[in-house]
């Protein structure tokens, strides 16, 4: 307290220095001068009291006395210059005078009556003074400035307080509550009285408290849920505190409810999570509830509805069939949320989140215990849902991390000098303390098996019982889980067979995104096994939007996106954020995406007239903004490197490129052991070389006659076998050439395309994007149709013209089709006879091929 | 001579049309000048790559419009473009033409302007500037023609001449969307995209004089191969599919601008309607409100917003005309062509 008002008085002794200052210009009147020698004093007493007494009571006697002296000094002050009629000097020190009885106290009415009386007395001679017409026309313009400036502040004053005083005389001035006002034990004890009817039971004997007491204190608390009076904690430590008098299970599993659901109300709103002690006891509440229901097979939860009518104390007590209501499912998701929550909301690179991870083996254990729970109850849509979270957990987690987790949670089980020392720490509640006692006191263990067999046989069951969307989610937790685990091939041949990636658009933004993670998981899996090229597919659609992140709820990447999005969304989109340790690496996702697409594609650049369609579009972006810049100087981030290293290859100097590529430092990220990295970057070094002769024959070829293939072997560095392979792929893929095995010489057949080629080609993509375009819009006008809204005579007819208009479109489309064909037909038949010559000539050499592989 | 006579002895004919159904005969058939055919020919074939037009004389006679005689605008400029309806506004193309009428008429010429001829670019002569300029000589005559000659496609031996006119649906429809051809107006008239233009069948025909004199000039030779037999039988085919593959290509860039034209549309419709559903529905709830409390009910049309326009179909009309023109010149010539191609093969392979 003290240290409180001593602050303050610093406060206001600066706030007067600062008047001070600017009314130095003045000639300096009499106040200001005690102001300052007072505030000299001030400083002193401040400095001694500060260094060394430790002595309250004097301390607040002092203050208090300064406060005093403070007043009456301004208020003499005030009378004075009111006397004096010097408007402008009455105008600061009046200010001064309302600020000083702000301050200090809480309400104007407290003030003394001096005070009061001095207020009054300005109030009406200021009144007065402004009615007198022809004296305020005899003053100068400052001083009449000031006056009215002055009546209005002190009339506006004076209503507050008068306002506040009637108040104070209808509520009988017995309300002196605030503790800051009145420290006298007499008035706590008074307070203790006016309660005691209240919570009798608290202070009870526990002997005497009986089950009706108990049942009415409940109701009571039920009744003071969602008021704004009622503290939300203090709610919490009451039923603490009443569940340990409960007469009988059923009683305290009432109890319990009432106790975990005041846990979820105490954080107030949805942003803001649950404090990690809270969440923490809420679990051991959670669990315990748990051990009695399982314990206590005549206590049933009523999950929807109301339960039936109350049943009478007796039965109760006797251990008949009672019926509450209440589900463990919502308790359940709701702790999961708000550990998500909590995830979400510390930062992840502090200890506090380690720590709060360590949380997560607690969640397992409890979630796996409410499944068992519900499995015993037979309540299928529960069991998914609380399946689907528990999957939600642990299908992120490589078997180590896994058996990891186990050990931990067991040493916790086990030792009990260990966990009490780490959860002490980190909290202050005391009933912490006993959460895992718990566990080993009623069994709980951590689930059983090996991590790939719980997570199959979860996810089976959801197959079983689940409904549509949480099939979906098994399926796609199971294939991110066998991927993590680098089971590749299943998790590929699963995500094909379940025909996702049709669907994917239609459903929930969540579920859309753990497909992306699976995707973006395959991805990286199919690299790390050498398929570069699925690899790209499965990265295309992720990064090259550029909104990765945004795909991944890996946080929200700003950009010219961020500014249509509303408040409303973007909090949204808070919530979906995944927790930080179960992130994929967008970095590496993108060093990998763009190092497969330049193992792929960068021959691509150089093949003529290719359909613009197939080309990888963003690399191509990327190559471009590449050699666009005017001077390119040392490669400096992830894109600028691999760009450089393309560069390179193009060149045909695929050293410097391989260099480039295998000394990226993202590759230390890769989620695999040393020897598989070593490996995966061998490939990519050997991929690179046929790469560059790729790229090398698509972009040179045409300058030859023919290549020997010897010193193509030389240039790459790869036998003449792989040589040889890749060329043979290379013919077989449409490059018009043919090999020449006793020369070993590749000769070439390249022919430039025709001008009618070409207006053939460029006629056929204009009239499949025209068409494309016209489907587009004949959609829109089908959605339109669809909801229709004929409520006015209007708008339907114009809906029934549009229709006709659009089966007169759809007539002329139908024609434009059966006139495409005809035409393209004759058009490719001329274009046949016209090409016709180098398309035989390697389609002569097909055999040669095979017979060489 | 022939002319005036022909002129006297057909005139009673022409009058009885007049009072039958003077307003609405349509032109079933042109018969046109062996003369004037190869004055337009010439003009056409001269001025090529670029363009020319000019104006046809005749008589309208009956059921078939008689070209007779037909003289070239001058070209303006040295860029060889030539607006055949800038010309006959400008001031100077007017004098010309007028002088040309009166000299024509003081050498005893038909001097009745029936229409006007220009030359094409494989078949590219659907355009609006056609429509306008049908449009305008409509004002002063009722029935016109155009005679198109292309001299590309003249040169694959056929005869290039076409007689073409606004077919009267059409003008209908237009008229009554007052210049605008509205999707309404379309469908009220039932018109379809190939009734834009009609060809009108056209008939060369000489007089008895002209062909006494080529049955001179052509006794005693043979007369079973000429020149155009010899074109015939060209061989070189790409070319000619290769422009109309670009000209096709040219034309789907056309229709994607009247797609994005009509996406455009669709967008603002679509946010007019939610807007005006919007706005609907609250006015109604006004309404429902003032007539529960007595007042007077407001109107339920939306002053400030205004139904955005559909786009006119008119290019899309000719684009699609255009397309069909195109398309019909390929298949008439890849069918020659792949006969051609396969009785060389068989020659060769003999």
């Amino acid at each position: 307290q003290s240290s409180k008002f001593w602050g303050a008085d610093s406060d206001s002794s600066e706030e007067v220095s600062d008047d001070f200052s600017d009314s130095s210009a003045d000639s300096s009147s009499s106040s200001s001068d005690s102001e300052e020698s007072f505030q000299g004093a001030s400083k002193y007493l401040q400095d001694d009291s500060s260094d060394s007494s430790e002595d309250d009571r004097r301390v607040i006697q002092s203050a208090k006395e300064r406060r005093h002296t403070e007043l009456k000094a301004t208020v003499s002050n005030v009378l004075n210059h009111l006397s004096s009629n010097d408007w402008p000097e009455l105008v600061k020190s009046f200010e001064k005078l309302i600020k000083h009885i702000d301050k200090h106290y809480a309400m104007p009415e407290q003030v003394s009556n001096s005070v009061k009386r001095a207020l009054m007395q300005v109030s009406e001679t200021v009144d007065s003074a402004y009615a007198d017409k022809e004296h305020r026309q005899n003053l100068s313009t400052s001083f009449s400035k000031a006056l009215s400036a002055l009546r209005q502040r002190v009339a506006k004053y004076m209503k507050t307080v008068s306002l506040d005083t009637n108040l104070t005389l209808s509520s009988g001035g017995d309300s002196e509550t605030d503790d800051s006002t009145c420290d006298s034990i007499a008035k706590k004890s008074e307070v203790e009285v006016d309660k005691k009817d209240k919570n009798y039971l608290l202070y009870a004997d526990k002997k005497d408290v009986t089950y009706e007491m108990i049942d009415e204190k409940l109701q009571d608390i039920t009744a003071s849920r969602g008021k704004k009076s009622t503290d939300r904690h203090e709610v919490v430590r009451h039923l603490l505190y009443v569940r340990t008098l409960a007469k009988c299970p059923a009683q305290e599993v009432e109890i319990l409810l009432h106790i975990i659901s005041a846990q979820f109300d105490m954080s107030n709103s949805m942003a803001s999570c649950m404090s990690v002690a809270t969440w923490r006891n809420c679990v051991v509440n959670v669990l315990r509830l748990l051990t009695l229901l399982k314990g206590n097979s005549h206590i049933a939860l009523i999950e929807q509805g109301e339960p039936a009518v109350r049943v009478d104390k007796d039965t109760i007590l006797n251990g008949g069939h009672v019926e509450l209501a209440g589900s463990l499912c919502a308790f359940v998701e709701r702790l999961d949320d708000e550990y998500n929550k909590s995830l979400q909301n510390i930062d992840p690179h502090t200890q506090e989140y380690m720590s709060r991870l360590q949380d997560e083996c607690f969640l397992l254990i409890l979630i796996d215990e409410v499944i068992g729970y519900y499995k015993d109850l037979q309540n299928a849509e529960s069991q998914v849902k609380i399946s689907l979270r528990l999957l939600s957990h642990i299908h992120c987690k490589t078997v180590l991390l896994y058996e990891a987790m186990r050990r931990f949670a067991f040493e916790r089980l086990d030792t009990k000098h260990n966990h009490k020392q780490v959860i002490i720490d980190a909290t202050q509640e005391p009933q912490i303390s006993n959460m895992d006692s718990y566990y080993a006191a009623d069994g709980f263990c951590f689930p059983k098996g090996k991590l790939h067999e719980v997570v199959s046989h979860l996810t089976e069951r959801v197959y079983t019982i689940g409904d549509q969307r949480s099939k979906v989610r098994a399926i796609l937790y199971d294939t991110f889980h066998k991927s993590v685990c680098g089971d590749y091939d299943t998790a590929r041949e699963q995500l094909l067979m379940s025909h996702l990636q049709q669907s994917i658009n239609h459903m929930d933004v969540d579920t859309q995104v753990l497909f992306n993670r699976c995707m973006a998981q395959i991805g990286l899996n199919a690299f790390q096994d050498g398929a570069f090229g699925t690899s790209k597919a499965c990265l295309s659609d992720l990064l090259a939007s550029g909104k990765a992140r945004e795909l991944l709820a890996q946080g929200i990447s700003p950009g010219r996106h961020s500014v249509e999005r509303n408040l409303e969304q973007e909090k949204l989109e808070r919530r979906r954020q995944m927790p930080f340790h179960t992130h994929v690496n967008v970095d590496l996702l993108e060093s990998v995406f763009l190092v497969s697409s330049i193992l792929t594609d960068t021959h691509d650049l150089f093949i003529k007239n290719r359909q613009p369609r197939t080309s990888n579009r963003s690399f191509v972006r990327f190559i471009e903004g590449f050699e666009r810049q005017t001077f390119n100087g040392p490669p400096e981030g992830l894109r600028d490197t691999l760009m450089c290293a393309t560069k390179h290859l193009i060149e045909g100097n695929w050293m410097a490129a391989s260099d480039y590529i295998t000394n990226m430092d993202c590759w230390s990220m890769l989620p695999t052991s040393e020897e598989r990295r070593d490996y995966v970057l061998k490939l990519i070094v050997s991929e690179l070389k046929r790469e560059a002769l790729r790229t090398y024959v698509f972009q040179r070829a045409a300058y030859y006659e023919s290549l020997c293939l010897n010193t193509l072997s030389a240039m790459f560095g790869m036998s003449v076998d792989a040589i040889q392979t890749t060329i043979h792929k290379l013919l077989a893929a449409g490059l018009a050439g043919s090999c020449d095995p006793p020369t070993t010489s590749f000769a070439v057949h390249l022919t430039e395309p025709t001008a009618l080629h070409l207006a053939v080609t460029i006629f056929s993509e204009k009239l499949t994007v025209f068409l494309d375009a016209n489907e587009r819009s004949l959609g829109v006008h089908v959605e339109t149709e669809a909801s229709p809204q004929h409520d006015d005579e209007e708008s339907y007819m114009k809906q029934r013209s549009a229709r006709q208009s659009r089966d007169d479109e759809r007539e002329d489309v139908s024609k434009l089709r059966n006139m495409r064909f005809p035409n393209v037909s004759h058009s490719t038949a001329t274009c046949m006879n016209v090409g016709g010559d180098s398309r035989k000539g390697s389609n002569k050499r097909y055999p040669f091929t095979g017979r060489s592989l | 001579m022939s002319f005036a006579a022909r002129a006297v002895h057909t005139g009673d004919a022409a009058t009885d049309a007049g009072t039958d159904a003077s307003k609405v005969a349509p032109v079933r058939a042109v018969e046109l000048d062996g003369g004037a055919a190869l004055k337009i020919i010439k003009h056409c074939a001269d001025a090529s790559p670029g363009s020319a037009t000019g104006q046809l004389l005749g008589l309208d006679i009956g059921a078939a419009l008689d070209v007779t005689a037909a003289f070239p605008f001058p070209k303006i400029g040295n860029d060889g473009s030539y607006d055949p309806d800038g010309a006959f506004a400008s001031e100077e193309g007017a004098e010309y033409q007028l002088d040309m009428l009166r000299c024509l008429r003081e050498i005893n010429v038909d001097s009745n302007i029936v229409g006007w001829y220009q030359s094409t670019y494989l078949g590219t002569f659907y355009s609006e500037e056609l429509v306008a300029t049908f449009l305008s000589y409509a004002e002063s005559i009722e029935r016109c023609v155009c005679i198109a000659y292309d001299p590309a496609y003249a040169e694959q031996g056929v005869c290039a001449l076409k007689a073409l006119r606004l077919s009267e649906k059409f003008v209908e429809a237009y008229e009554a969307g007052k210049g605008e051809l509205t999707p309404e107006n379309i469908h009220e008239k039932g018109l379809k995209w190939n009734e834009v233009v009609e060809e009108v069948p056209l008939t060369i025909r000489n007089s008895a004089l002209a062909t006494a004199v080529m049955g001179e000039l052509t006794r005693g030779q043979d007369e079973t191969l000429n020149s155009t037999d010899y074109e015939r039988l060209d061989l070189s085919t790409a070319p000619f599919v290769e422009e109309n593959m670009k000209l096709l290509g040219e034309c789907m860039e056309d229709f994607a601008n009247e797609q994005q034209k009509v996406a455009y549309y669709q967008r603002n419709m679509q946010r007019y309607q939610s807007q005006h559903a919007h706005w609907l529905q609250k006015r109604r709830q006004e309404n429902a409100r003032r007539r529960a409390a007595g007042e007077d009910v407001l109107p339920e049309e939306d002053p400030n917003y205004k139904a955005p326009q559909p786009p006119s179909r008119l290019e899309n009309f000719l684009i699609t005309n255009q397309v069909a023109e195109h398309v019909s010149q390929l298949e008439n010539f890849t069918r020659k062509t792949e006969a051609k191609l396969e009785l060389v093969g068989a020659l060769a392979g003999k």
